[in-house]
């Protein structure tokens, strides 16, 4: 499930049940971005797989590996190559591009990683100094919350397709942005909107 | 220092009878579920989340660029749920900030590059610093200043905040005119 | 970009001789000066206090940590729950929330989560039944009771176990001890100053002022001369602290196991409890909250209240405001032309005035030292008479009242004499030789659009424009020399502004015009290039 708003460029592959919210961007250029099942990302995070400044394109294009049930929240911002299952990447969170995240790891708000290491598993990272522990309980996984949280996002982004033909604020005054995009939004997102939800159904027979 | 007067792009905000000003470069998703209750200000690339839950924003409430105001959810053992976000009267959120608190007072100053974590619950008449990042759940007593990460009381804020804010956000209104 | 965090341009001289900025200050009506946070008694809300610990300046973050002893209120509260507390109950509880806790890794406040947790049906030991278990979680670093060990618990507040300290024995018989001695050396003092006075208590019961009295003196400490004389005769024995000759041998592998940082505390999460500065990470425990208050502010001289809050933690409402910013006229810089050293530069700023009433303001130069020195000197004098006059006054003894509660009620006001400004002036202003009138505040002016209704012939060369109560007031600057050194241009001027005082005393009952001056410092910024 992608939200049209989102910037996307070059090869992106996305499993299923992943929710990309408006605003967000996964930009593929040194190479390919491949993006596991049930992630999460949100407004203005930005997935980056990016060619190192000032060197000659490579001759084999970097693949940049992303797990299943992570959360990239607001704002944040990943380069690292490989992030394995279950982290969280918390609102203004940054990640280099030489950094590996393995499981269950949580990189708190506004920190920064940015020199080469492995974070070893269940790792929180928080505070202004960027303070380290490990944490006893892994995260609970996404995959339970997912339904109910797509159902929500999906029913929201459907009705406000929709709902920017009368870009309505405070029941007064009417505005409207440009008609002919919203119109293309508007169908888009139906389209899709039918089809995500036949999928819904299915996999919830299963 | 008096406020200069800040010039915008006539062609890009849309200015409603309650006297919003909205810029169209900014993503409101679920524009029915989002109350602005006149004279709000939300500038360009700001993100108002009114798909996930309702959002309530006072009146002289200055939202700036790149912000984004984010209802806040709650994990219960079965599935998520989303709560409405309260915004009270002459609030100021800084630039690049993100707010997912429960409750936004009256005459609140967020300033820039802020995280205020899910289900915050900020009083009337405080001052969140720059860069701060409150933890989920924070609660910001009135006439308290914080800042850092984690968000810590480091001051007070003049009992006359309610005035300044009032004060602030309104000439802040008065100078946020269309480039001629 | 932020009026709250920006250094502080305009600068306004309180009676004390600090600069603060206008939201800094407050305005004693009574008195009709300037106080500062510096030059008022701060006080947690309602009571007043006896100790003069309450003389801290600044932040009352300082206040909350240490004077709960001291401080009698009833306006602790807690940040997080925003609970009321009495103040006999909060020094019952060290100051600190009986409900929430701090995360002892991030000291940030820890919630409570709840979990299904399987159990043993008791009836039929072969089904299981899922009850709610609750523990305690940080959601800022993860932190969670079970990695303290604390077992999970059933109820959804409170029932967290209490650390003992292990010197909690000795530390309570320190304190009685130390407690008594001080009593006891008080009493001695007293007896010794005044052996013919006797406390005020006997009064009490033939004059009917027992519970007032009560009230006051609820929760401080004893007085020192009635009733005592019992208690305070025996000093419970002491065992003195002994130096041990022997210390425990630290263990054989502190030098072979390398150190892991992950599981030492750092020096903050010891600070942050310092009764027990745990040493490994797996043996931090939570720790109360601690409380805050809410404090009133009194004119030292007058003692009037100048800020009083309302006791509720959730109410920004006042009983009594006030502050600087509802009755002086407030000045900004609107713009000011490009600063170069020995040239003439012009300065707009902003008056604005915050009152009901009309006021005029002139602006005057600043006086030099030696004037300065001579209207201290006429203050002091003035002083002087009037409290010569007072001690007539009461040396009639018309006033029995007024020296019986301030000794047991006030705390001694001590009021300081000013000091003088020590700032350079960088800068040399020409102000505008015509007063600016401004017309009074009007709240509803804000909704109408309607035009001013004032007209005022205004000089153009002094007024730039006027809007309801605000007009910009033209000036000229010239820098000096030093203010390359300096890195600023620093300009000061006195504003006299007629101020309608609508206090009701004795003596007058209708509102009074007076004229009053206020030092203003402005820093009008940097020089740009030089004058070669």
């Amino acid at each position: 499930m992608v939200c049209n708003e989102c910037e996307l460029h070059g090869d992106i592959t996305i499993g299923s049940m992943t929710v990309i919210h408006p605003k967000a961007s996964i930009i593929a250029e040194a190479g390919p971005i491949i993006i596991g099942e049930c992630n999460i990302v949100e407004e203005q995070a930005r997935i980056i797989n990016r060619r190192p400044p000032g060197e000659a394109a490579p001759t084999s294009a970097p693949v940049m590996m992303i797990g299943a049930n992570n959360v990239f929240e607001v704002d944040c911002c990943s380069e690292a190559m490989k992030i394995g299952d279950n982290n969280v990447l918390e609102v203004k969170s940054y990640v280099g591009p030489e950094v590996e995240i393995t499981n269950g790891c949580i990189v708190g708000a506004a920190c920064q990683l940015s020199c080469p290491e492995v974070i070893p598993e269940n790792t929180v990272i928080f505070g202004s100094k960027c303070s380290r522990r490990q944490q006893a309980d892994r995260p609970p996984t996404m995959k339970d919350n997912f339904f109910q949280f797509s159902k929500i996002c999906n029913r929201g982004i459907l009705s406000s397709s929709v709902e920017l033909f009368s870009f309505k604020i405070c029941n007064k005054g009417i505005n409207t942005l440009s008609t002919e995009k919203c119109m293309e939004n508007a169908v888009w997102y139906y389209e899709f909107e039918v089809f995500t939800q036949l999928v819904f159904v299915v996999l919830w027979q299963l | 220092m008096e406020l200069q007067d800040i010039y915008y792009n006539k062609a890009e905000y849309v200015e409603t009878a309650s006297g919003n000003k909205v810029s169209r470069q900014t993503v409101l998703c679920g524009s029915q579920n989002i109350v602005l209750s006149g004279k709000v200000i939300v500038q360009s690339d700001a993100i108002i989340r009114g798909d996930l839950a309702n959002v309530r924003a006072g009146r002289y409430c200055i939202i700036s660029k790149h912000a984004v105001i984010r209802p806040p959810f709650k994990k219960f053992s079965k599935g998520v749920a989303f709560f409405p976000l309260h915004m009270g009267d002459h609030v100021f959120v800084g630039e690049h900030s993100v707010v997912s608190a429960a409750v936004v007072g009256s005459y609140v100053y967020i300033g820039r590059n802020c995280v205020i974590g899910r289900r915050c619950v900020l009083k009337d008449c405080c001052v969140i610093e720059d860069n701060t990042v409150l933890p989920p759940e924070t609660v910001v007593p009135s006439f308290t200043r914080y800042g850092g990460s984690p968000g810590v009381c480091n001051g007070e804020v003049p009992e006359c905040m309610q005035e300044l804010m009032l004060e602030y956000t309104r000439n802040y209104y008065q100078h946020f005119l269309p480039a001629k | 970009m932020s009026f709250l965090l920006q250094p502080e341009i305009v600068r306004y001289q309180c009676t004390c001789g600090s600069l603060k900025p206008i939201s800094r200050i407050y305005f004693c009506r009574h008195c009709l000066k300037i106080r500062c946070g510096y030059c008022v008694c701060h006080e947690v809300s309602s009571i007043r206090c006896i100790n003069q610990t309450i003389f801290l300046f600044g932040s009352y973050l300082a206040l909350k940590l240490m004077c709960g002893d001291f401080v009698q209120a009833d306006s602790h509260y807690c940040g997080n729950c925003l609970e009321n507390l009495p103040s006999a109950e909060a020094r019952l509880k060290k100051n600190r929330c009986a409900a929430c806790l701090d995360c002892p890794s991030c000291l940030n406040t820890v919630s409570t989560r709840s979990t299904n947790v399987a159990a043993q049906n008791p009836d039929d030991p072969s089904k299981t039944v899922t009850r709610k278990a609750y523990y305690l979680a940080c959601g800022f670093c993860r932190w969670t009771s079970r990695d303290a060990g604390l077992p999970d618990q059933t109820v959804a507040t409170g029932g967290w176990p209490e650390r003992e300290n292990v010197h909690a024995a000795r530390l309570s018989s320190l304190l009685e001890h130390y407690k008594i001695l001080a009593l006891r050396e008080r009493q001695e003092k007293e007896r010794k100053k005044f052996i013919p006075r006797r406390s005020y208590l006997h009064f009490s019961d033939k004059f009917g002022l027992t519970a007032v009295m009560a009230r006051k003196r609820a929760g401080l400490p004893p007085l020192g001369g009635v009733g005592l004389k019992d208690d305070a005769g025996t000093i419970p024995e002491l065992n003195p602290s002994e130096a041990v000759e022997e210390v425990d041998s630290l263990p054989a592998d502190i030098y072979t196991e390398p150190v892991s940082l992950s599981q030492v505390t750092t020096l903050a999460q010891r600070l942050a409890q310092p009764e027990f500065q745990t040493e490994l990470v797996s043996d931090l425990f939570p720790a109360h909250k601690h409380l805050m208050i809410k404090r009133s502010q009194r004119c030292r001289s007058c003692e009037h209240n100048v800020s009083k809050p309302e006791f509720n933690p959730g109410s920004i409402k006042f009983k009594i405001q006030l502050a600087a910013y509802y009755h002086v006229p407030e000045i900004r810089i609107v713009t000011c032309e490009p600063l170069q050293v020995d040239k003439q530069g012009e300065l707009i700023i902003k008056l604005c005035n915050p009152t009901q009433h009309q006021t005029t303001v002139h602006f005057l130069p600043l006086s030099s030292a030696d004037d300065d020195l001579e209207e201290t000197e006429k203050e002091t004098e003035n002083k002087i008479k009037m409290e010569e006059k007072d001690a007539q006054k009461t040396s009639q003894g018309r006033d029995d009242v007024s020296i019986l509660l301030p000794s047991l009620s006030r705390q001694m006001y001590i009021s300081e004499d000013p000091r003088p400004v020590n700032v350079k002036l960088t800068g040399e202003v020409i102000l505008p030789s015509l007063p600016v009138v401004l017309p009074p505040r009007d709240d509803a002016a804000e909704y109408d659009d309607s035009g001013d209704t004032y007209h005022f012939q205004d000089d153009p060369k002094v007024v730039v424009w006027r809007k309801a109560n605000k007009a910009a007031v033209k000036m000229v600057v010239i820098p000096l020399h030093s203010a390359v050194e300096a890195g600023e241009v620093l300009v000061g001027f006195v504003m006299k502004y007629t101020y309608v005082n609508t206090m009701a005393t004795l003596e007058q009952k209708e509102p009074q015009k007076v004229d009053l001056k206020v030092k203003v410092y402005i820093n009008v910024g940097k020089t740009v290039g030089s004058c070669n």
